[in-house]
């Protein structure tokens, strides 16, 4: 069963996510900000982040950034989740390393999908 | 000029006027002495008993001489023309009779003459009036002719002052008891009102004379000294003469001659030397005077010319002053630079925008304030040097602590008299503030944005998974509900973006990449939507779309600007067609989005692109839709450098036109 890490401030949201996520045959952990997204992927080595934007103590591009500096970490596919649609945070996302981006609001089928998707990826034999 | 023309047709002068006077009372002088050769009155012939007449002719002479100088006068060119010529035959002929002791038969044309007293060809004029009469008809004659201005007053001012001198030579002779002076030798001698009216006669001619120098210039005329040196001289050549003819007339009663004595033969001599003497000087001090006069006026004239010279360079300082107060007053940094970019000047908003003073500037490269060597300052005087002018261009400069600011900076090129640049003008602006506000808001929309999202985010979600029965089995009617419920948010988030897009256009925060982009690909995602849409509402969904060139731009934009026109197609049509047709033109691809809906009439088409528009057909909000769509793909469009028409009928459908240029701009290397 594979591991996904929601990392989502917002509890309502994290649960709705995480409903789904489960009734599709995963097993989600949950991060409630940025400083415990890092500490849980450390510990757990999911086979899937999906990071929000905006969270309190580090901000998911921070969050992604210190994943990708991690030798063993860097190879776990990241899909962000945020309100903001502008194309510079699109472009910092892909840059940064996400493999896909989600932006609020959102089709919750539409999230499976791309979550299914990107747990089918190999997992890339070098990263930057 | 309309001055001069009015004192010659118009005369108004003093000079104009004694003409005129002159004129008519010689006029009545002739008029009443041939009254009184009519009705025998002896007084007005002969003014005093012993004393010789005014004759006929003299007096007809004087009525025609009069009525010359008033229409001269009145500037009746013909009349003075024909009466002066007429005065002038009638002195010529007397004369003639005279040289040749003839008798022509004008003597006595008039009337016989019944005076005799010193008359030795009775009725005939007195030669020397003759003479006068002669000359002040060829006076006339000279005025009364236009084409040569210079004897118009010359010639006519001296032949008045010659006759002036012979009137006032027969009074003085009256007076001095010289008969000489009135008679010449045995001839006829002049009347004294005879030579009164002469003098009059003589000064109405001078005043028209100066008169018509008047025209010319303000001044006295240049030649009132020989005036007054030819009318002194004439009558002391005259008296001179009177003296040494020693002549009398018996004259029983009135003067009676005296015995000569020694000291007589010399007086005449003297006399002539005296008077010819006080001519010259008369003459040359009247000249001095004139010269004199000229000089201070022309004096008073450059020292009025050098004084508004002075007013003037004044004035300009104070202009210059003004100006260069308003430079130094401005909040915005105003540098003066060479050409080559050193700083020529610097004020007071320089200093305080940059930290430098005017001192330490002075002379330095402009790229002091615009950080190290930037490429782009070399270009920017390039610009100038052709006599481009850079409006507005937002830039980082550095001050003197090496802070960074913003700067809205304008640099326009100086021109010197010729129109050559000399210098470039920079006025920069600190727009370090208005870079943060704008920094906040854009701030604070995302955050609203994020505040909004996250709560819809939930309702949406949490909807679908009730409606996709993760939440256990629903009704029919239920799942129905749930599904309105899923659609309006949907439409909420739509209103969002397109809220969140209209407040970026606004505040010119829209930003369009600039990458290569597929157009082509570009209307098959908008087509590929959009038909199952229009097909489910019933619509023929018809494409005719070219091989289109890669045209620099945003395709992600673009979509949002098909679909938008797209959806409002659908949404205007209740039945028939939609479509979308492109094309390449030259240097522009046109894309047209057609429906045979509703259309459009002319009010709506006027405010189709103004926020919150919505068109006239209940139908319309039944299917939703925020009234910002066509506004944000209007400044879309804008954004990349096209233009976007509509063309429309009511009730036969709308047509949408898309004008995009394919080279927009260089691609983004950066971004």
């Amino acid at each position: 069963m594979p591991t996904i890490l929601l990392a989502e401030d917002d509890k309502q949201i994290g649960d709705m996510i995480s409903f789904k996520l489960t009734n599709g045959g995963h097993r989600v952990i949950r991060a409630q900000d940025g400083e415990q997204a890092c500490l849980l992927a450390g510990q757990e080595r999911p086979d899937l982040i999906l990071l929000d934007a905006m969270m309190p103590s580090l901000s998911g591009f921070e969050v992604l950034r210190r994943l990708k500096i991690d030798p063993n970490l860097r190879n776990i596919p990241v899909i962000m989740v945020t309100a903001k649609g502008h194309e510079r945070d699109v472009l910092t996302g892909l840059r940064g390393g996400a493999v896909d981006y989600i932006v609020k609001p959102f089709s919750l089928k539409e999230l499976s999908a791309r979550v299914e998707l990107a747990l089918r990826r190999e997992p890339p034999a070098t990263a930057s | 000029m309309t001055v001069a023309l009015r004192s010659q047709s118009n005369p108004q002068s003093a000079a104009a006027l004694v003409a005129a006077a002159s004129g008519a009372s010689v006029a009545a002088l002739g008029g009443l002495v041939v009254a009184g050769w009519l009705t025998v009155a002896l007084a007005l012939i002969q003014v005093l008993p012993g004393f010789p007449p005014m004759q006929y002719n003299t007096a007809l002479g004087f009525m025609i001489c009069g009525a010359a100088l008033l229409s001269a006068v009145l500037d009746l060119r013909r009349p003075t023309a024909l009466l002066g010529g007429l005065s002038a035959a009638m002195g010529l002929a007397t004369l003639c009779e005279y040289l040749n002791q003839a008798d022509l038969g004008i003597d006595n044309l008039l009337g016989e003459t019944y005076v005799f007293t010193g008359v030795t060809n009775p009725g005939r004029m007195a030669p020397n009036s003759a003479l006068a009469l002669t000359l002040v008809g060829a006076a006339l004659l000279c005025l009364s002719c236009r084409s040569i201005s210079r004897s118009r007053h010359v010639y006519p001012a001296m032949l008045g002052s010659i006759v002036i001198a012979l009137g006032t030579a027969a009074l003085v002779g009256y007076a001095a008891g010289l008969p000489g002076a009135y008679g010449w030798g045995h001839l006829n001698p002049m009347s004294v009102h005879t030579a009164l009216g002469f003098i009059l006669l003589g000064g109405g001619t001078v005043g028209l004379a100066w008169n018509a120098a008047l025209g010319e210039s303000s001044e006295a005329p240049p030649w009132l000294p020989s005036l007054a040196v030819i009318a002194v001289a004439t009558v002391t050549i005259c008296i001179w003469y009177a003296m040494a003819s020693g002549f009398r007339v018996p004259m029983p009663g009135l003067l009676q001659a005296r015995p000569r004595l020694r000291s007589d033969r010399a007086l005449p001599g003297v006399t002539l030397a005296a008077g010819i003497l006080s001519a010259l000087l008369l003459g040359w001090s009247l000249r001095l005077e004139q010269t004199a006069r000229r000089r201070a006026r022309s004096l008073a004239a450059s020292n009025q010319a050098l004084s508004q010279q002075s007013r003037a360079r004044e004035q300009a300082e104070e202009r210059l002053h003004q100006l260069a107060a308003i430079v130094e007053s401005s909040n915005d940094a105003i540098i003066a630079t060479t050409l080559d970019g050193s700083i020529l000047s610097w004020n007071y908003g320089a200093e305080r925008l940059y930290g430098y003073t005017q001192d330490e500037v002075r002379g330095r490269h402009v790229s002091l304030i615009h950080g190290s060597p930037q490429s782009g300052v070399i270009e920017l005087f390039e610009k100038i040097m052709r006599g481009g002018r850079i409006e507005q261009m937002e830039v980082v400069n550095l001050t003197r602590d090496g802070r960074r600011i913003d700067v809205a900076f304008s640099v326009s090129p100086v021109l010197d008299r010729s129109g050559a640049v000399v210098g470039a003008a920079s006025i920069a602006r600190d727009i370090t503030e208005r870079k943060q506000l704008e920094q906040m808001k854009d701030d604070f929309v995302g955050t609203v944005s994020h505040e909004l999202r996250t709560p819809l985010t939930a309702i949406k979600g949490f909807i679908e998974l009730v409606v996709d029965g993760d939440a256990g089995p629903l009704t029919e009617s239920q799942r129905e509900f749930l599904q309105i419920a899923s659609r309006n948010t949907d439409r909420l988030g739509t209103l969002i973006n397109d809220l969140l897009d209209v407040n970026r256009i606004e505040s010119d925060l829209l930003e369009t990449r600039r990458e290569e982009t597929d157009l082509n690909a570009v209307l098959e995602d908008v087509s590929a939507t959009f038909r199952v849409i229009a097909q489910a509402k019933g619509l023929a969904f018809r494409t005719k779309i070219d091989r289109l060139p890669r045209l620099t731009g945003d395709g992600p934009r673009l979509v949002q600007v098909f679909s938008n026109l797209v959806s409002n197609a659908i949404k205007y049509t209740p039945a028939g067609e939609i479509g979308i047709c492109a094309r390449a033109e030259a240097e522009h691809v046109i894309v047209e989005v057609f429906d045979s809906g509703i259309g459009l009439n002319a009010a709506e088409q006027a405010q189709l692109f103004t926020k919150f528009f919505r068109g006239r057909n209940p139908l319309v909000v039944e299917s939703g839709g925020t009234g910002l769509g066509l506004v944000i793909a209007k400044a879309i469009v804008q954004k990349h450098q096209g233009s976007i028409e509509v063309e429309s009928r009511p009730d036969h459908g709308t047509r949408f036109k898309v004008t995009l240029p394919i080279q927009v701009f260089p691609p983004d290397q950066a971004a």
